[in-house]
């Protein structure tokens, strides 16, 4: 029997991961987007006139907001395959024996790791662009992200552990 | 790991309905949302600046206020003025740093041909390129124009050109497939911010 995940499966079901991370990070801003908006634009056009717009604005920020994660679903693809195999690799390094709280420790460090790299390299991009002044800006971007990440990875690094104690027993 | 591949497998069945619907019924209307035929031929001023290569959208409000209390909340249009009177919060997603302001100011009330306004913070910007007092204020080719209906009813007309796109395949993807959503929204969102405060005041 194969004791060890091999780093295409782990980049794999990293990108797997990634992905799906942001699909449902994106139907969570396309709700509050069009919420949002729809009831902006409820309290300021006559009844009469207001079906049109809301359908046409929620229309418009469902189909922009799903092109828009699209695209990050190749970048995040990417940057899951190489976490996963990290993770992979860590825990079989420094976790030998399986343990579920040191699995947990470890997907934790990795994960805190992975996402101060991740931030660093969009700083050196994208340098003062990068702001904080608004709450909308920091949530978005960077604290939603950063918990989903963290709660995916520490998760991803338990099912991985188990797998791996199964496939040892 | 089956029930996150079923996942993302459904997550694009509901998106390819999403861009289906928005290419049939959305887009269309959206593009000339509320004006009138006679509204989306009308001549503006800045039309001698729109390229062939550039798609054009007229979209029109009905505000009930006259010229004069719309024109204020026009006139200090940009980032670095009194904001574009839409959703700041989504604009500000994208670090363009703006504040709509909840007054008129004075200072920015008296726009000049040649000068500048930012889309966004720092960088992103445009020379207004006609003017006329309670009338109509032009941003390159982009326009808005008011017309009266009467003393106290007003139809607000904006006019759009697109950036070049019909050469490009690369433009064409980033124009229909980002911007000319999230421009019909930031656009329709302007004019009802300006409605909004014109009618308010």
């Amino acid at each position: 029997m194969n004791r060890t995940i091999s780093n295409k499966t782990a980049a794999c079901s990293g990108a797997i991961i990634a992905v799906a991370a942001v699909f449902a990070y994106s139907f969570f801003v396309m709700l509050y987007a069009i919420i949002r908006s729809s009831v902006s634009i409820s309290s300021i056009m006559p009844s009469t006139e207001r079906s049109t717009i809301l359908w046409a604005n929620g229309f418009s920020m469902a189909y922009a907001v799903a092109v828009f994660s699209l695209l990050m679903a190749v970048i995040s693809s990417i940057a899951g395959a190489m976490v996963g195999i990290v993770l992979t690799k860590v825990l079989r390094w420094c976790n030998p024996y399986f343990y579920f709280n040191k699995a947990v420790l470890i997907s934790s460090i990795t994960a805190l790791v992975s996402l101060l790299l991740l931030y660093l390299l969009l700083y050196l991009l994208l340098k003062e662009r990068i702001t904080f002044q608004y709450a909308e800006t920091f949530l978005f971007w960077y604290a939603i992200p950063a918990l989903i990440f963290f709660i995916v990875v520490v998760i991803s690094g338990v099912k991985v552990t188990k797998q791996m104690q199964a496939k040892k027993i | 790991m089956n029930r996150i591949r079923q996942f993302i497998k459904y997550t694009f069945i509901f998106y390819a309905l999403i861009a289906m619907l928005y290419w049939v019924f959305i887009r269309p209307a959206h593009i000339s949302w509320g004006a009138t035929a006679v509204e989306q031929q009308m001549k503006m001023p800045a039309d001698e600046l729109i390229s062939a290569n550039r798609i054009v959208s007229t979209r029109a409000i009905s505000i009930d206020a006259s010229k004069e209390k719309i024109w204020p909340w026009i006139a200090q249009t940009g980032q670095n003025r009194g904001g574009f009177n839409s959703y700041y919060w989504l604009e500000n997603l994208f670090a363009a740093r703006m504040n709509n302001a909840d007054s008129i100011v004075l200072k920015w009330q008296s726009p000049q041909p040649r000068d500048t306004v930012y889309y966004g913070g720092g960088e992103g910007y445009e020379l207004i390129s006609f003017v006329k007092l309670n009338h109509y204020y032009s941003l390159g080719g982009w326009t808005l124009y008011l017309d009266s209906i009467n003393a106290n009813h007003t139809r607000l007309i904006v006019r759009y050109p697109s950036m070049e796109v019909k050469q490009s395949n690369f433009a064409k993807l980033y124009y229909y497939g980002l911007f000319e959503p999230l421009h019909f929204i930031m656009e329709s969102g302007m004019m009802m911010g300006i409605k909004q405060k014109a009618e308010e005041k």
